[in-house]
């Protein structure tokens, strides 16, 4: 055990127990995994992606490359889990990652003697040879070798939640210049978000031995977390990191409302995805630790400096027996004295510079801390470390050590700041980027600024924090910030120790010094091309530690400088987030609404088998005890609905209602076809083009009164037309006077099809006269049916047959569903869905969605005879170009397999009989299939170049996805009763 | 993104459909190179890297198409009006 | 999907109940226009360059209007804004044609006037939490002091198109398009489930 005797934030009156690779440990509440595993004694943590080293956790926060594990078990576990910001709570389950048959033994680290051939550049030096080698030799090792954790195989029992946050000012990150910026910006009254990515506010203050305003820093946090939570125009968001800026001040963040926890608490999601609106945000994210490149860096126990210091002082936990730490700065010395006071057995300092400031080094002799100056640590040694091997000028020793603290500076943690294209700008003053071009309305606090003294922190960030809400419009009133002793910042830039052995750069990626070398000769130099060969800075991580060392290394090498060498793009998000949050409530069956029918419980009742079209639910067919199949209830759908009568609900089509003078001005002008000269009482197909002069949507508008038509639209197009409709008058002709309102809610509307429809419709009417002559085709009625229920009748077919659609508010949707079933019982009525329905469509020739495929005039579908000579209207003259008018253009014809046994299928390409199946002889493609009972075979639309003079030819139906390949003959679309006599009886 | 529309305030990018530059107007139909003139309408477009007019369709809100300039380096939005009237089309 | 719907068809109405821990209640909310009670509603929309003299004619016969998204009451009618020179009009104890009659006389052919009566699911929203459970979907500010008792949005929420309104400092007034009704419900149970949710008029499922 590491424990520390006492100290840290940490409850030790409570003890949990957790396991790890099915060991059993305890800790504290206030743990970490990673810890609770360093209080344990327990320095491995995982293995390697490419080589399989035994690592050990480098850092305390999300920047962490190494400690990944799978955390929990079954359909929770997840993969790739930071153990530096997993919560520790009792009966917690972790498990290493990427090692096999154990962490201890893993079999696969041979590749460390392989790694010659594994270096940068090795995926795209594998894929230049051959192919057979790739697929049957090196995929199958890389893929058993590589790779970081293992998905769960079970659905994800938990549920996830999106919101919408409004602030004047987000404050991002809660340390020193974050608490400041938010009571700056809290108490001018303004609505603050005060997001941190902690279980707990305070940032490095938790972790340092500072004094603000004359007593602890941890006592500053505690008044300022107090003064926070009793504003009330402030939130505070624990747990929440902010992952992305985005354009217009919103930013992305991730609640973990329940990750902390065995499983979320009863209707509480596991996580929340936020998307705050702000008007100003100051960021305050910190710095990374820097770490520096040097043999052995990656051995466990060697870790940073800072998180050395924190795991003792905040968590009261020893990342070894003993430790020592190798450092460039003085942030760096002063936390390592910080974690010597909180009981850390720290032997020595190694610091890179000839000496360290006067404070540092009386605090250090006072603490019995021996510094050894000018030192670098040239080799490590041990599985997990036992001992350093530190070389000075005045010659080399070895100091046997448990666990080594490096700190190579701070580089300012500026992700958020390049999300909008921001490029970092190089300090040499403090050796680090800093954030440059900003987004709009954002601000840099502290640390991640590049400003590192406490005091200075303090004080930025109320400067900030205030100027931050005054621009959102608050007064705030010009507080003092709070006040810190001067904090050395003394610092010698220093990336890299020359020396022989591994030195890593990117632990995560397992990208060495060697690695850079190598893209430098290869002629790989400018960072992003580093990072693409080297895999440096990828995967988790993203690089937050080892990009600054990479591109040091490079500089280095090419002797340009780190400005010249510049840094790669930050983008979001900054840490992993789950797809589930991104999902949050839709998934399943709440993926997107579903919307139902008026008529759906009945439907349901009748026992229907659903499709979703859209978003709408519709039935599908309604299958009747003994049928086998879905053809055979379709068969008998469409038969009843021929020789008898059938009934559908159609009220999924679009529906708008057009009032005011000048409809019918806008009618001519978006139909291909005249509606200004429609009679009232009367209804008409019409054809509606784009500007382009391809289709866009076909429907029938009915003439109510002089000022007023009904439009319907086809299912799928209906928010189309309408938008449409609207750009027409409000953008091309302001001048009509036309009112919109869409109806496709208001009613609910069924057909009833079919020779015996009018004596079903004569029996549900009140007293309307429905006789050929009363209401002829294509005919509309208005008045009420069923005793008192305000209708609209329609006569109209879509199915070739005698019909009607009759529109009823849609509460009585059901009910007329049943007077009509009632009505039809003695004709044998039928209740027939969108299969049958689409089944007669075909055998009458009627073009529907296939067809309407955006890809097709009107002359192609046959229906440029509808076109009005006398108006002009939208896509007219797109559609007189030569191209539509070629009669080599694909035009709609009918098919029948010459073989009437065969199946057709939509999809196949037509040839010319004996050519051979190259694009060069494609004659044009099957749009639409059905088996038509009426006929007892097969039948297709279909688009054939110079279909119409083909009647009668056979042509070849390939369709080689499916294995089809038969002759069809070429034959009129309009299958039965070309001449339309049965809907007009 | 977010859109301040003239009618409902500001509001997210996805309550609104883009259609792109608000510059073409439909040309003349019976002008005698109206074939042209349509071919440029329906297909030819500037890509300005800077502010532009758009029009986008307040479809989830007001159901009004707007005048959008937008400075498509940055997506900064400077100004937007109801498309057409300029009064809403009402 | 949350274990609370699955044994809920995603087409019917989430069925009236209390949902989440029991003993809480921090969201309620109630179906405004059921078959018991109906509420007649209709589209009014003023006709080319009509806007101003439409206003001035309903606010003669007793309806205040406003060109904005705010909702307003009078002569037993409730107006909101739903855009330029747009209303919808919601009015209880009356029919559709009676309603659509009622704002023809006020219009004096100064406007468009179609019965949606049967369009909506309005549905009243309240309780301490409410808006703590609105913000899981709605994308408009609903701070007391930005969207204040009066104001109207047309926006989407969920993936479903609403308008609501906020009718007095605690009830918020939500009109969902019939068909996504069940799909707003399912959001809006889940949502609120945390707070404890009361929901009421939906019917027993």
């Amino acid at each position: 055990m590491t424990r520390l005797v006492d100290g840290g934030l940490i409850d030790r009156s409570r003890t949990l127990s957790f396991a790890f690779d099915g060991k059993s440990f305890t800790g504290h509440p206030g743990d970490t995994l990673a810890s609770a595993l360093l209080a344990n004694g327990v320095r491995l943590m995982g293995r390697s992606f490419k080589y399989h080293r035994p690592r050990g956790v480098v850092t305390a926060g999300s920047e962490e490359p190494n400690a990944l594990v799978e955390l929990r078990t079954g359909a929770r576990r997840e993969p790739n889990t930071r153990a530096t910001t997993v919560e520790l709570y009792d009966g917690l389950e972790a498990a290493s990652q990427n090692r096999w048959p154990s962490l201890d033994v893993d079999v696969l680290s041979v590749n460390r003697l392989v790694s010659p051939f594994l270096g940068a550049g090795f995926y795209y030096k594998t894929f230049m040879w051959p192919a057979a080698f790739w697929e049957k030799l090196y995929e199958p090792v890389i893929r058993r070798a590589a790779g970081l954790g293992r998905a769960p195989d079970a659905p994800d029992p938990d549920t996830y939640e999106k919101a919408t946050a409004f602030c004047d000012v987000l404050v991002i990150g809660s340390g020193a210049a974050g608490l400041a910026a938010a009571q700056a910006a809290g108490r001018s009254g303004a609505r603050v978000i005060l997001a941190e990515e902690d279980f707990r506010l305070g940032g490095r203050l938790l972790s340092e031995r500072a004094v603000i305003d004359g007593g602890s820093a941890l006592d500053f946090v505690a008044r300022a977390e107090a003064e926070l939570s009793s504003l009330p125009n402030v939130r505070l968001m624990p747990r929440t990191t902010v992952f992305g800026a985005y354009d217009g001040s919103e930013y992305g963040a991730v609640e973990r409302v329940g990750d902390h926890l065995p499983a979320p608490l009863p209707f509480q999601p596991r996580q929340r995805l936020w998307r705050i609106v702000a008007k100003r945000c100051v960021l305050a994210a910190g710095a990374f630790d820097r770490p520096i490149v040097f043999p052995g860096n990656d051995r466990p126990g060697v870790m940073s400096a800072l998180a050395l210091a924190t795991y003792a002082t905040r968590y009261g936990a020893g990342a070894g027996a003993n430790a020592a730490v190798f450092s460039t700065n003085d942030h760096a010395v002063a936390a390592a004295l910080d974690a010597a006071e909180a009981g850390l057995k720290l032997d020595a300092i190694i610091d890179v510079r000839p000496a360290l400031p006067d404070a540092l080094a009386a605090r250090a002799k006072a603490l019995g801390v021996r510094v050894i100056t000018e030192g670098e640590v040239v080799a490590t040694s041990g599985k997990c470390l036992t001992s350093i091997t530190v070389r000075t000028p005045r010659g080399s020793e070895t100091l046997t050590v448990e666990a080594l603290g490096v700190s190579g500076g701070a580089t300012p943690n500026l992700n958020l700041t390049c999300h909008l294209g921001g490029k970092p700008v190089w300090r040499e003053d403090i050796a680090a980027f800093v954030p440059g071009a900003v987004p709009p309305g954002m601000a840099v606090a502290g640390a991640a600024a590049g400003t590192f003294a406490l005091a200075d922190c303090l004080a930025e960030g109320t400067r900030l924090g205030a100027s931050a809400a005054s621009d959102a419009g608050f007064a705030a009133s010009p507080a003092p910030a709070p006040q810190a002793e001067g904090s050395p910042t003394g610092f010698k830039p220093f990336f890299h120790v020359q020396g022989k052995g591994s030195a890593f750069v990117d632990q995560q990626n397992d990208v060495t010094a060697k690695d850079v070398a190598l893209a430098h000769r290869e002629g790989f130099r400018a960072v992003e091309l580093l990072k693409r060969y080297t895999t440096l800075g990828m995967a988790t991580d993203q690089g937050k530690t080892s990009n600054m060392a990479g591109l040091a290394l490079m500089a280095e090498l090419t002797g340009k400088g780190i400005p010249a060498t510049g840094t790669t793009v930050f983008r979001p998000p900054y840490t992993p987030v789950a797809l589930g949050v991104l999902a949050g409530h839709h998934r399943g069956i709440d993926f997107k609404p579903a919307r139902p029918t008026p008529t759906h419980e009945w439907a349901l009742a009748q026992g229907a088998v659903f499709v979703e079209t859209g978003l709408w639910m519709r039935a599908a067919y309604f299958p009747k005890p003994g049928e086998k199949d879905w053809l055979e209830s379709v068969n008998r759908e469409v038969k009843a609905t021929r020789e008898a009568v059938g009934v559908i609900d159609v009220s999924t089509f679009g529906k708008i209602d057009l009032q005011g003078p000048d409809v019918g001005v806008l009618l001519d002008r978006v139909y291909i076809n005249m509606f200004s000269t429609l009679a009232v009482g009367k209804a008409r197909y019409g054809v509606m083009l784009r500007e382009d002069g391809l289709v866009m949507d076909d429907g029938t508008t009915a003439r109510l009164a002089d000022d007023h038509y009904v439009m319907t639209t086809t299912t799928a197009n209906a928010a189309k037309v309408y938008q449409h409709l609207e750009f027409c008058l409000q953008v091309l002709w302001p001048e009509l006077d036309v009112c919109l309102a869409s109806v496709s809610e208001q009613w609910a509307q069924i057909a009833v099809s079919g020779p015996r429809s009018r004596e079903v419709l004569g029996k549900i009417v009140d007293g309307l006269d429905v006789s050929n002559a009363g209401l002829p085709f294509m005919g509309v009625a208005q008045g009420s049916v069923m005793g008192g229920v305000e209708a609209r009748i329609f006569r109209l077919s879509f199915s070739g047959e005698l019909g009607y659609e009759i529109a009823v508010p849609a509460r009585h949707g059901a009910a007329l569903m049943q007077a009509l079933m009632a009505a039809g019982a003695p004709f044998g009525i039928t209740p027939y869905g969108v299969e049958a329905l689409g089944v007669m469509r075909i055998e009458k020739g009627h073009v529907s969605g296939s067809e309407l495929n955006g890809q097709t005039c009107a002359r192609d579908l046959g229906l440029a005879k509808m076109a009005s000579t006398k108006k002009d209207y939208i896509g007219r003259v797109m559609a007189g170009r030569p191209a539509f008018a070629d009669p080599d253009r694909p035009t709609l014809v009918g098919f029948k397999p010459v073989d009437r046994a065969a199946r057709l299928r939509a999809g196949a390409h037509f040839l010319k009989v004996g050519a051979a199946a190259t694009t060069q002889n494609d004659e044009g493609y099957m749009t639409s299939t059905a088996f038509s009972p009426t006929l007892g075979h097969f039948i297709g639309l279909g688009l054939l170049k110079r279909g119409p003079e083909r009647m009668g030819e056979k042509v070849r139906a390939y369709d080689p996805v499916r294995g089809g390949d038969m002759e069809v003959e070429v034959c009129s679309p309009a299958f039965i009763d070309p001449q339309g006599e049965k809907q007009r009886v | 993104m977010r859109i301040p529309c003239p009618y409902c305030g500001a509001r997210s990018s996805h309550e609104f459909a883009y259609l792109g530059d608000a510059a073409p107007t439909r040309p003349d139909p019976s002008a005698p190179d109206a074939a042209e003139a349509f071919h440029s309408y329906v297909y030819e477009r500037d890509n300005p890297a800077g502010p532009m007019d758009e029009l986008w369709y307040h479809s989830a809100g007001c159901r009004r198409w707007l005048k959008v300039t937008r400075d498509t380096r940055t997506h900064a939005i400077t100004a937007v009006a109801f498309a057409g009237t300029g009064e809403g089309g009402r | 999907m949350s274990d609370l719907l699955e044994h809920i068809a995603p087409t019917r109405l989430v069925p009236e109940g209390h949902y989440g821990p029991e003993g809480a209640t921090g969201v309620s909310a109630r179906a405004a226009n059921t078959s018991a009670s109906p509420l007649a509603a209709a589209t009014l929309v003023a006709r080319k360059g009509a806007t101003g003299r439409l206003i001035v004619a309903c606010a003669a016969a007793g309806l205040p209007l406003a060109d904005a998204p705010r909702s307003s009451g009078g002569a037993g009618l409730e107006a909101v804004g739903t855009g330029p020179g747009r209303w919808l009009v919601l009015a209880e104890g009356m029919s559709g044609p009676d309603l659509v009659a009622r704002l023809a006389g006020m219009a004096q052919g100064l406007a468009a006037i179609t019965d949606q009566s049967d369009a909506h699911l309005i549905l009243d929203i309240c309780g301490e939490r409410a808006r703590a459970a609105l913000e899981k979907g709605v994308t408009v500010d609903l701070e007391p002091t930005v969207f204040r008792a009066g104001d109207a949005a047309t926006t989407v929420v969920s993936h479903v198109g609403v308008t609501f309104w906020q009718r007095d400092g605690a009830t918020y007034r939500f009109a969902v398009g019939r068909s996504f009704a069940p799909a707003f419900l399912r959001w809006l149970t889940v949502s609120a489930a945390e707070f404890g949710f009361a929901l009421a008029g939906t019917g027993r499922g």
